[in-house]
């Protein structure tokens, strides 16, 4: 296959080669173009093109020089009152009390287009001074030398949950000596992430040439929890994460002859140093006879490369035939070593049980200790090709192919070390230099071929069919770590049964064959229908929620009877059925169907310019049942039941939001906004586990509503004074657990908006 | 193997044809010059000194308003710009030559767009616009399909600006339209996000949900994830150093490579499990409990996509039955085929 690959990439290539040299043949067969100076305007002519300062929305703005500057800043205070669940609060949220920068944009723009540095200079930034998320865009631009555009922008976050990762919530064996706890989940986070987009084209409205030049940081920090399944318990551990990553890039786009071309080289440089450096932690199970650590340290300093280049072309023939290719090669390598050391007492160490395992509990762990260095690559190889025959001024007939490839090459040497006492015994197990290596080989091949059919200004129709084959392949070599003397894995064939012994050499292959089609009408003036469906079908799935016999539709329509009014409606339905065939056979038992509905619709309405009112409903309804077996343990019973049975999801979601605009009076204009989400989930739906057949039934019913107010008070031209309000409330049905989330969070504000530039 | 000869000899034969039309239309094109009577108005970079032309200010005494407008716009700057000096530019780039329609008052000696369909329309644009990768594969996105042209999102004779209305604290809303933003800078008739939830409305309930993207509140823009102007991916995502997806320019961690990849993030993508736009889950999973969503796949096992968990460990007593709060690693591991660090 992977020769194969390389056939079809040495193709691709020399097609691409073609495509160069062609374009090259093109150029010389092609008159050189004689700059044709501009013609010398009348004199009449030259005294109406004289600008003439006139009044317009675009040229509103304070008079600076050569400039003119239209911008406003708002800043203020935002009070805070939440009752109920905090630490949910602060994970949707996080709004908090204090001084704020709501939001400035600054616009500067020179009057006749001939500014010094710039002729547009664009700063606009929201959400500074302690809430969750703030943003800052720059552009500065002088058309004919450059363009430059940046951002950057800090989001909070913060998880303190009883719904992420808390197997205590209800889970507590009759061995553990806590009992089932209702705090939050066990992988809390507040961390921070810091990420930049800076992009300065060169020459940005040359047609012949463009440069462009761009950097893009990303930082990411703070505490987190994580969990650990160690030593016969599990351990909440507290880790700094710390990672960051430079992206460069470098490019040109511009057009040779005929051809449009884009080309761009990137390199990324990602690097992780977050660490775990702990005392003295116990585990979950306080139990003391079982493992806590004295001392758990851990770090795996990683470098990541990635080296990618980018290669388009366009050209647009006589009209006719629009021609697009485009490859894309990334190479990703990835340097780490894995450090972890621990020290602890009553450890059930890693390795074996019974005649031949380490010394068991009561024990001191005198060192445990983990070190893996490894490497990883990964090619990643995208072409696709696009071509769109404009066979008539009404019919147009596209194909477009695709190939994709990539292999992840990993390797890992494992270096493993224990030893424990008890009392006067020493006991060591370790081993060094054990080698284990995955490989993962993917290929992808696409085809779509598509048409459009425009009869007239108010119907067309598009048709399409598209295949696809996709081929996956892993390979396990090495050693297997699940014993004190480990040995290489066991050939695939010479594994009689799965097992962790031997190497794993799975391929899987799919191919899906899809139609789709739709049609744009305007039954009348101010109507108009959307409508598009497609049906695929495949013979296989990678995974099980995968599309394998499935049908979309998609029906929109919007009315708008005049100017100052739509209607808008649409209609989504998705469905897929995966009976997880195999090779043919159908194995209808262990089947997955997911069905989606949506209904969505919106009302607009503008009866003055005093006055707007945007309003909207829409019902989501989502119910997925998959065939699934699971082990299930009800406390105190001992045993562990192993049934067959559904799992079973419902969305049943309402949402409804209207937004007012009015200006009350020259002075004074208002906003109101009321927005609420409310998911009836699996109604009055319950598990079952242990039935028959079992169910495993899961949904999210919660409301969700925020209204919010604002007051706005026109003081002079250059002030407003705002009063606002927001207040948000979020409710749990008793399904989602024992202890609610509930909160109810009011957020008053004051704030002024400074204006120059401003219009009257 | 038959296949990729198949494929072989499909680009070969294809690429053959493609050069001779290619060649053949090259040369016919230098021919091709807008004329009104051309239905489709496009390509229009014509010589400024063919006599129809006429110059923009032509044009001002009888459509002042849109002139007025149309002047402060980056289409009225193109003829200070010197690859563009000699070529018409102004309102007859699009428009087409004046001279007939200002000599007999006659509105059909001029392209007028009010009866063209969104393609053609879009076709005038793109005569100027489609030299960039970002518009590359336009005629084959779903806006086109669909009939939408560029003129359904930008404005190209102004940028308009509204009244100043009290608007909301924290969601982008149409309310605040006077400020000026990147919107006008490019020509939309409406902000981003404002002007693609205008149709694409079903998305609007998962912004509202306790976890999303901060797209309302004006912290991304849906053009952060997708081109609005096409492209090869589905859902007309963008992608990232490379061929990754979206979501990997802000989730670096998520890149890897790593030793024991989860297969499917990077073969069936990230919202194979996620709802990237909002949800009620904290993770943004497509369910709201994560043993759901593992169990869908990891269940009976026969070979097609995963491993069957297996013994008491497995145990789904629990609320929130938590396969990640062993398997943290759950995107890829370096070190743990199971992804327990």
């Amino acid at each position: 296959m992977k020769s194969n690959v390389k056939n079809m990439l040495r193709v691709l290539s020399g097609l691409m080669l073609v495509l160069v040299l062609a374009a090259g043949a093109a150029i010389a067969a092609e008159p050189t173009p004689t700059p044709t100076p501009t013609p010398t305007p009348k004199k009449a002519d030259a005294k109406k093109a004289e600008p003439k300062a006139e009044t317009t929305s675009a040229q509103t703005g304070e008079d600076a020089g050569d400039y003119t500057i239209t911008s406003s800043i708002e800043i203020g205070y935002r009070g805070l009152s939440v009752d109920g669940d905090l630490n949910k609060y602060k994970s949707d949220l996080n709004y908090k009390a204090g001084p704020r920068l709501f939001d400035s944009s600054f616009l500067m723009r020179s009057k006749d287009g001939k500014g010094g540095l710039f002729d547009t200079l664009l700063v606009t930034s929201s959400g500074w001074g302690g809430d969750p998320y703030g943003q800052m865009r720059i552009l500065a631009e002088k058309p004919k030398w450059y363009r430059f555009e940046g951002s950057y922008r800090r989001f909070k976050y913060f998880r303190f949950l009883d719904n992420i990762a808390n197997p205590n919530f209800i889970f507590s064996p009759t061995t553990f000596n806590r009992p089932p706890s209702t705090v939050t989940g066990e992988h809390g986070f507040d961390t921070q992430t810091q990420l930049g987009d800076f992009d300065l084209t060169i020459l940005p409205k040359n047609e012949k040439i463009r440069f462009t030049v761009g950097y893009s940081p990303e930082r990411y920090s703070g505490p987190a929890y994580t969990t650990y399944h160690q030593g016969g318990n599990e351990f909440m551990l507290l880790q700094n994460l710390k990672s960051r990553s430079n992206d460069f890039r470098l490019g040109a786009d511009g057009k040779v002859g005929p051809i449009d071309f884009s080309f761009q080289q990137g390199f990324r440089r990602f690097r992780d140093d977050s660490f775990i450096n702990l005392g003295p932690t116990l585990g979950v199970n306080l139990n003391p006879a079982v493992a806590s650590f004295t001392t758990f340290n851990r770090s795996e300093p990683t470098r990541t490369s990635v080296n990618y280049t980018t290669f388009s072309v366009h050209s647009l023939v006589a009209g006719k035939l629009d021609l697009t290719a485009r490859i894309v090669h990334s190479s990703s390598n990835s340097n780490f070593t894995f450090l972890e050391n621990e020290t602890g007492t009553n450890f059930a160490t890693r390795i074996g049980s019974g005649a031949g395992a380490q010394l068991g509990a009561p024990n001191v762990l005198i060192l445990g200790q983990y070190n893996i260095p490894g490497n990883t690559n990964r090619p990643n190889t995208l072409f696709d090709f696009g071509a769109t025959f404009l066979a008539t001024d009404k019919l147009r007939i596209s194909n477009t192919f695709r190939v994709e490839t990539f292999e992840i090459n990993g390797a890992d040497l494992f270096n493993d070390f224990f030893s424990v006492s008890r009392g006067v015994l020493v006991d060591t197990r370790s081993f060094s230099n054990l080698g284990v290596s995955k490989i993962t080989k993917y290929r992808k091949y696409q085809d779509t071929v598509e048409g459009d059919y425009q009869f007239n200004k108010n119907y067309s129709i598009h048709f399409g069919y598209r295949y696809g084959s996709r081929h996956i392949e892993q390979i396990l070599s090495g050693f297997a770590l699940n014993s004190n003397a480990p040995v290489p894995l066991t050939s695939v064939a010479a594994c009689t049964s799965p097992s962790v012994t031997c190497a794993k050499d799975e391929i899987e292959t799919n191919h899906t064959n899809a139609f789709f089609g739709g049609f744009k009408a305007r039954p009348a003036k101010n109507w108009t229908i959307f409508f598009d469906a497609e049906h695929g079908t495949a013979d296989n799935v990678f995974t099980r929620i995968g599309n394998y016999n499935y049908t979309n539709i998609r029906a929109k329509s919007r009315y708008a009877p005049n100017r100052k009014m739509n209607f808008n409606f649409a209609v989504i339905t998705k469905d897929n059925a995966n009976p997880s065939e195999i090779a043919g056979v159908s194995l209808t038992d262990f089947g997955v169907n997911i069905k989606s509905r949506t209904f969505t619709s919106s009302f607009n309405w503008v009866p003055t310019s005093k006055l707007s009112f945007n309003t909207g409903y829409n019902y989501n309804w989502v119910n997925s049942d998959a065939v699934v077996d699971y082990f299930f343990q009800v406390p105190p019973a001992v045993s562990v039941e192993h049934p067959l049975g559904h799992s079973l999801y419902f969305q049943r979601n309402n949402f409804f939001y209207i937004d007012v605009v009015a200006q009350l009076s020259p002075r004074v204009s208002l906003y109101a906004t009321y927005r609420v989400n409310q998911d009836h989930g699996q109604g009055n739906r319950l598990s079952d586990p242990t039935g028959t057949p079992g169910t495993l039934i899961n949904s999210y019913p919660m409301s969700y509503q925020s209204p919010e107010g604002r007051l706005s008070i026109k003081i002079n031209r250059h002030i407003d004074w705002n009063l606002g309000y927001q207040y948000y409330d979020y409710n749990e049905n008793a399904l989602v657990g024992p202890r609610p989330q509930n909160y109810h969070a009011h957020l008053p504000y004051t704030s002024l908006r400074i204006y120059f530039g401003r219009r009257e | 193997m038959r296949l990729t000869k198949a494929i072989k000899t499909l680009l070969i034969c294809g690429s053959v044809l493609s050069m001779v039309v290619w060649f053949t239309a090259a040369r016919s094109s230098q021919a091709v010059s807008p004329t009104v009577t051309n239905p489709n108005p496009a390509p229009v970079i014509a010589n400024a000194d063919d006599p129809g032309y006429v110059g923009s200010d032509a044009c001002k005494d009888c459509h002042e308003d849109q002139f007025k407008a149309y002047s402060h716009t980056s289409h009225a700057k193109l003829s200070t710009i010197g690859s563009w000096k000699g070529k018409v530019t102004g309102c007859e780039s699009c428009h087409g030559p004046g001279k007939n329609h200002i000599a007999e008052g006659d509105p059909t000696k001029i392209i007028s767009f009010k009866n063209k369909t969104s393609k053609e329309t879009a076709e005038t644009c793109l005569s100027c616009h489609a030299g960039k990768e970002e518009r590359n594969n336009f005629r084959r996105g779903e806006h086109w399909r669909n009939d939408i042209g560029c003129t359904d999102c930008h404005s190209p004779h102004s940028v308009t600006t509204g009244k100043n209305l009290a608007n909301s604290n924290v969601l982008v809303t149409a309310a605040n339209a006077e400020k000026p933003g990147f919107s006008s800078i490019r020509m939309l008739k409406a902000n981003d996000p404002q002007l693609c939830l205008g149709c694409h409305s079903e998305v609007k309930p998962a912004f509202s949900s306790p976890f999303h993207h901060k797209v309302l509140e004006g912290a991304m823009r849906c053009s952060d994830c997708h081109n609005p102007h096409g492209g090869f991916e589905l859902k007309q995502a963008r992608l990232s150093t490379g061929g990754d997806a979206a979501c990997i320019k802000c989730h670096a961690d998520k890149q890897g490579p790593f030793t024991y990849e989860h297969a499917p993030v990077k073969t069936e993508g990230c919202t194979a499990c996620h709802t990237p736009h909002g949800s009620a889950n904290p993770r943004l999973l497509k369910f709201a409990a994560v043993n759901q969503l593992c169990l869908t796949c990891h269940s009976v096992d026969h070979g097609v996509g995963a491993v069957e968990p297996s013994g008491p460990q497995h145990n789904q007593n629990a609320q929130y039955g938590n396969c990640t709060a062993c398997h943290i690693k759950i995107h890829g591991s370096r070190t743990s085929p199971v992804f327990f660090r």
